[in-house]
């Protein structure tokens, strides 16, 4: 059995489609065009380049309602081997101890010699997802990470600190989790995106996982949301300085109250 | 969740009341000339389908600038004759169906006086013999009958157009017409009561808003365009245009103001082009706005709702004056209601399609929507699911192929689009490169964000082959692969310059014959605009298009700090501009020390200059000291794959190939839009 | 499942974990403190790493009433895993049924770690939490902050992460008992060590990453004057952006333009020079923290949308505002030197 890599996927609207949560169910509107979670590519693009130093089948999990399926055909774009689509109703609307429970329940059964993750922006839920599921698998975990090699059977991370970059070394199996933006993911050619386009997506059950709706259902879930309510606009109370003498010490002072010196 | 919209735009979308006509909203329609009605003077389905469109749109109020006071008055047979009955049944369906939206309509009355659309001219009337003096054409000085019957005129016109339906009325005294040269020191020298002092010449205006408010009644107000500013050398300014306004509003025979400035002599600052920059003439309605109590509207390259919202928060008026902008996007208002701004179509101030059409007296266009002005056949709203989706292949990313996969994917078909460069956007993201050509950017920046939104399936980088296209076995191949400069192949760029071998081969297309294309300082225009020569290379362009490719390009060049010369063989450079813009070319040309030689033509290009023939005298010379040449001739056409496609497939192919855009035929962005838009639609 | 594995009964007391940076707690984790005694009186503490002990000792001055610190060298900032075992020990030991984090990569991993041992529910993104009828209730903005939603937790223990600088440290002096842990470090968290530390600057960084931001638009005089953008990022250790028309210039690669056509960012503060604020650019930077705007046009409608404003030249302002930031640095080196 050669070495094998497994990448987690998260399917997102498009960046020009404007989110609404639906009033019903406090969820995410998820009927317009999505797309790949832009992070994701750089976690794709390190799995690939884990996997050719290692020769590695690179398979990418993603947890998305039926609706989202194709997005992650994107993946097979790029060049990932085999791609599983986890998506059940009684999913929706899952939170992280959920969610991470449920790709770990995957996980655990490819059992893979490094799993990736990508960040997302500033929520850090990549970072959230790959703690967890290492916990879950009792796995190493590196997050924030810049870029990763195998070197003598371990798995090395760069990533930044607070002085400049740290280096960190673990044993493999484990969890990478990435910062935004590791690396510059590839574009796929055309002939890999036709090519694509004729692969199939493996779509599988909660139940296929042997996970009881107790586990993966709502009743699984840790937190939940009580109401929503539209954010007052961002009211015009700007502090305006007119002029240029005096202007900067001006914004000093502004960068001073909001912590940013 | 509630739409952000009206929590967005809180004094944009709230209601307004001009006298007794309350507005859902503060965005106002403003009255310009649309050369939609046929040589009938009949209000006609047409001009029907353009205004309901807007009212469809969520305008608050549309103001008809068609409305003519009597047959002197006329500047082209394209406007309504209000002081006959005979249009009132036709119009009076068309406010009843505007009415039912909940858009509110004016009629704007006005008599052209010294000023016109048709050549040569209608007699034209003016206070003292005079041309305007952009015009060859000069006038009749009115007499005391002809005065009287103009006063009688706006009446019984205003009385009609009520009587049409119409909620209000306004009267023009602005960029052109004839109550304006009667309020103007310039136009106006005469001695009787109508000239002399300044309450003299507002006196015919004065009594023609008493004549209309004596035909109309009290119950349906009554505005002004107002110019306030006449951009001329020899015009009135502010100063004066707010001593007019004061005077109309001690009248009390006026409801409201609505904001104006240019003339004929400065027609560019009627209607400014993207040079001017966005909410130029707010100094404007902002002095009145202080010197006035009723309401103003605001007018002048306001395309941007923020900054709209902006100008009523900060109380520099009261309503939203905009043509252009609700012609490019008749569903602005709707769409600031529905919280979707980000999905608004902006103007980009080309003038091209509006301004360029009506000043020839044909019906408006627009670049950025197909549809303005013949919205019966090109309207979004007549957009049809497809019966049966389909699988639509589009190659190329440029404005023809992103307008094909918008309209295919609005209509539910499945919609995969190839560019082969890493960003979307096509010869666009280079024109925009030009000084003041940045908007022109908006057209694609709207049509990658739908797309996107829709869910098209986006691949950059990606060079599509015939072997792959046919693996994905599409329904449809729409090739939308553009053109390149009609260079030799070696010359056009580091990009394949075998492009169009298959066509050349076949007879389909030739290579230029101007003698030393070839040569080592010749550069494409694509090339320059990429990668600008340094400072001080002294560059010849050649203008043989007439648009802004040799225009634009020059002063981008100019502004790289080259030394700049322009030849054309025609009779002046940028000969196919807009006039708007074209004005503002020469100008800045001059000020930017480009040299433009018209009527020149160039015979070859050799070392370091080009053998040339002046037209005008005949006699062959040399331009000297040249380091660059940049040639513009019309483009040819990238279409090899087209050709390979139907090579491949044959004629009794089930799959549908289309070619749009430059690579059917190089042309400018307004055709290239509509015929995408028409393929969308036909898919 | 929650909160029965734990021995003890709960305590209603919030245990913040406080982040170290550079010998002292972060404000943010500070902050928090205040939070905690907010949501119940009292305020736990627990800090890791080598010179922790010290950092605990302050943390009654801002409100902490018990503090356990953690120095063994097995500790570092670095590295989450045996930090993640302290903690995990210490909620079981005094029964935390709160704990309150702030969203930085560490805690992130912690909290994320700590969700899945504990079967616990994790909100992070948190602008606050409260009391309401005796639930505790966090808020957070999405959807570009155009929203705000309430979120709650069910059963223990509540794993609370904060939105990194909301909140205000708050001096309060407290009695305070500070003590040492001796955690139990698994073998798990033994397995990751650090290979090497490097000084460096961020090489190859990427705009959406950078946490602040100094973008140039149309009001840009000319290329050259990108420069003073440069320099005033460069003393704020940020990157520049531009708006659409100065990569269509020329003046600056599309891979640092922000906007509807370029990257989404959303840095702690983005301060925009020269950019009016169209909307095709502002979908690219709303959701940044703080907004400043330098512009010459009163009327430009990024001041609709600015924290703060500058109207003046760009060309002014900025060299200037450069010049106070590097003689702030130079001060503050200086005093630590």
């Amino acid at each position: 059995m050669g070495a094998k890599i497994c990448v987690c996927l998260k399917v997102v609207p498009r960046a020009e489609v404007q989110l609404r949560i639906e009033e019903a169910t406090h969820r995410l509107d998820r009927s317009g065009a999505s797309e790949l979670n832009p992070a994701d590519e750089y976690a794709i693009e390190e799995a690939l380049s884990i996997a050719a130093s290692l020769d590695a089948e690179v398979v990418a999990v993603s947890m998305v309602p039926l609706s989202g399926v194709e997005t992650l055909r994107h993946a097979l774009a790029l060049g990932v081997d085999r791609v599983v689509a986890i998506s059940d109703v009684s999913l929706a609307g899952a939170d992280m101890v959920v969610t991470s429970r449920v790709l770990a329940k995957f996980l655990e059964r490819e059992a893979p010699d490094v799993i990736v993750l990508g960040s997302q922006a500033m929520d850090g839920r990549g970072a959230m997802l790959g703690g967890a599921i290492g916990q879950h698998m009792d796995l190493p975990v590196m997050s924030g990470v810049r870029s990763a090699r195998v070197e003598g059977g371990r798995l090395r991370a760069t990533r930044l600190s607070a002085d400049g970059e740290v280096v960190l070394e673990t044993t493999m199996p484990c969890v990478v989790a990435l910062s935004g933006s590791a690396n510059v993911p590839r574009y796929p050619s055309f002939r890999d995106i036709v090519t694509s386009k004729r692969k199939d997506i493996s779509v599988i059950s909660a139940a296929d996982l042997g996970l009881v709706p107790s586990e993966s259902g709502p009743a699984g879930s840790r937190t939940h949301v009580i109401g929503i309510a539209p954010r007052p606009v961002r009211q015009a109370d700007a502090e305006i300085f007119v002029g240029e003498d005096g202007a900067a010490a001006f914004l000093v002072g502004v960068l001073d109250r909001a912590g940013l010196t | 969740m509630t739409p952000a919209g009206r929590a967005a735009y809180p004094l944009l979308l709230s209601p307004f009341r001009i006298g007794t006509v309350e507005l859902q909203n503060r965005f106002v329609f403003q009255p310009h000339f649309t050369a939609l009605l046929a040589d009938d003077s009949m209000p006609n389905d047409v001009l029907k389908a353009y205004f309901m469109e807007r009212a469809l749109g969520g305008a608050g109020l549309i103001v008809d600038g068609h409305m003519t006071v009597m047959v002197e008055g006329m500047m082209a047979p394209h406007y309504i004759r209000a002081w006959e009955e005979d249009f009132i049944p036709a119009y009076r369906m068309m406010t009843d169906e505007i009415h039912a939206t909940g858009t509110k309509i004016f009629g704007q009355v006005t008599h052209a006086g010294h000023t016109s659309l048709t050549e040569p001219p209608q007699t034209l009337w003016a206070p003292t013999q005079m041309p305007e003096p952009s015009s060859p054409h000069t006038t009749r000085a009115m007499d005391l009958t002809d005065i009287r019957r103009t006063i009688r005129g706006f009446g019984e016109a205003s009385r009609n157009v009520i009587q049409a339906g119409a909620d209000g009325i306004e009267v023009k005294i602005a960029h052109d017409g004839l109550l304006r040269s009667f309020a103007s020191p310039f136009f106006n020298h005469r001695t009787d009561g109508y000239g002399g002092s300044f309450e003299k010449r507002m006196r015919l205006p004065l009594e023609v808003l008493e004549s209309i408010r004596v035909a109309i009644g009290p119950d349906h107000p009554i505005g002004i365009r107002l110019c306030l500013h006449e951009y001329t050398p020899f015009g009135y300014e502010l100063d004066y245009g707010l001593r007019m306004a004061e005077r109309f509003e001690q009248s009390g025979l006026v409801d409201y103001f609505n904001c104006d400035a240019g003339t004929f002599s400065s027609f560019w600052m009627e209607i400014p082009p993207a040079a001017i920059a966005q909410g130029f003439f707010r100094p404007l309605n902002r002095e009145l706005k202080k010197v006035s109590s009723l309401p103003v509207v605001a007018f002048g390259r306001i395309k941007d709702a923020d900054m709209a919202e902006r100008i009523l928060e900060l109380g520099e008026a009261d309503l939203i004056g905009m043509a252009r902008a609700l012609i490019a996007d008749p569903d602005l208002p709707l769409k600031l209601m529905e919280g979707r701004p980000d999905q608004i179509r902006a103007c980009i101030g080309c003038n091209d399609g509006c301004i360029h059409q009506v000043m020839q007296v044909k019906p408006i266009r627009c670049i950025q929507n197909p549809g303005a002005g013949q919205e019966q056949v090109y309207s979004e709203r007549l957009l049809l699911r497809a019966s049966q989706p389909r699988n639509v292949v589009v190659i190329g990313g440029g404005p023809a192929g992103l307008k094909v996969a918008e309209i295919a994917r609005r209509r539910g078909h499945d919609v995969t689009l190839f560019e082969r460069a890493p960003m979307l956007g096509g010869q666009v993201r280079l024109a925009a490169r030009q000084p003041f050509h940045e908007e022109v950017a908006e057209v694609t920046a709207y049509l990658e964000a739908s797309v996107q939104r829709l869910g098209v399936d986006v691949w950059l980088n990606a060079e599509a082959s015939v072997d792959g296209l046919m693996d994905l076995r599409p329904d449809a191949i729409i090739v939308a692969t553009g053109s390149q400069p009609d260079m030799p192949p070696h010359r056009r760029g580091a990009t394949d310059p075998d492009a169009g071998a298959i066509a050349r081969s076949r007879g389909l297309q030739v290579t230029n014959p101007v003698p030393g294309l070839d040569r080592d300082l010749v550069r494409s225009v694509d090339d320059v605009l990429a990668a600008p020569p340094a400072p001080a290379t002294r560059v010849l362009v050649i203008d043989a298009h007439g648009h802004w490719e040799a225009a634009g390009t020059a002063e981008f060049l100019a502004d790289q700090g080259c030394h700049v010369q322009v030849v054309t063989s025609r009779v002046e450079v940028g000969f196919g501009l807009e006039a708007t813009n074209k004005v503002m070319f020469h100008q800045r040309a001059r000020d930017k020390r480009i040299v433009l030689s018209p009527s020149v033509e160039v015979l070859a290009i050799e070392e370091a200059g080009v053998a040339v023939e002046d037209l005008l005298s005949g006699a062959r010379r040399r331009i000297d000291g040249v380091d660059l040449v940049v040639p513009v001739y019309p483009r040819v056409s990238r279409d090899d794959l087209y050709f390979m496609l139907l090579d491949r497939l044959g004629e009794a192919s089930d799959v549908y190939i289309a070619r749009v855009g430059d690579a059917s035929s190089p042309r400018l962005l307004q055709t290239i839009l509509l015929e995408a838009q028409h393929v969308g639609m036909t898919l | 499942m929650s909160g029965a594995d734990m021995s003890g009964s709960g305590s209603d007391t919030p245990l913040v974990f406080i982040e170290v940076r550079r010998g002292a707690a972060t404000p943010g984790s500070l902050a928090l403190l205040a939070t905690a005694r907010r949501l119940a009186g009292a305020a736990a503490a627990v800090v890791c790493g080598p010179d922790s002990e010290h950092v605990a000792r302050t943390l009654p001055g801002y409100g902490a009433d018990e503090v356990w610190f953690a120095d063994q060298p097995t500790f570092d900032a670095e590295l989450p895993g045996p930090i993640i075992d302290a903690v995990a020990g210490l909620i079981v030991a005094r029964g935390f049924a709160t704990v309150l984090l702030e969203t930085s990569v560490a805690a992130v991993e912690i909290a994320a770690s700590l969700s899945a041992r504990f079967d616990a529910g994790v909100n992070w993104d948190l602008q606050d939490v409260e009391m309401r009828d005796g639930q505790m209730v966090g808020t957070r903005l999405a959807l570009g902050d155009t929203v705000v939603i309430d979120v709650g937790w069910t059963g223990e223990p509540r794993l609370a992460s904060f939105r990194l600088g909301v909140g205000e440290p708050v001096e309060q002096q407290v009695p305070g008992s500070v003590q040492r842990l001796e955690p139990s470090i698994s073998s798990r968290a033994l397995r990751t060590t650090i290979h090497e530390r490097r000084d460096s600057t961020h090489e190859g960084a990427q705009l959406v990453d950078a946490a602040v931001i100094v973008a140039g638009g149309r009001g840009v005089r000319d290329a050259a004057s990108l420069q003073l953008l440069e320099a005033l990022a460069s003393a704020l250790g940020g990157m520049v952006a531009v708006s659409m028309p100065l990569v269509d210039r020329g003046w600056y690669p599309v891979s640092a333009q922000v906007g509807q056509t370029g990257q989404k960012v959303r840095p702690r503060l983005y301060i925009a020079c020269g950019i009016s604020g169209s909307l095709a650019h502002r979908v690219g930077m709303e959701k940044s923290g703080t907004i400043i705007a330098i512009n010459s046009d009163p009327s430009a409608s990024i001041f609709g949308l600015c924290d703060a404003g500058v109207v003046g030249d760009l060309h002014e302002v900025v060299p200037e505002l450069t010049r106070l930031i590097r003689a702030r640095r130079a001060a503050e080196a200086s005093a630590a030197g």
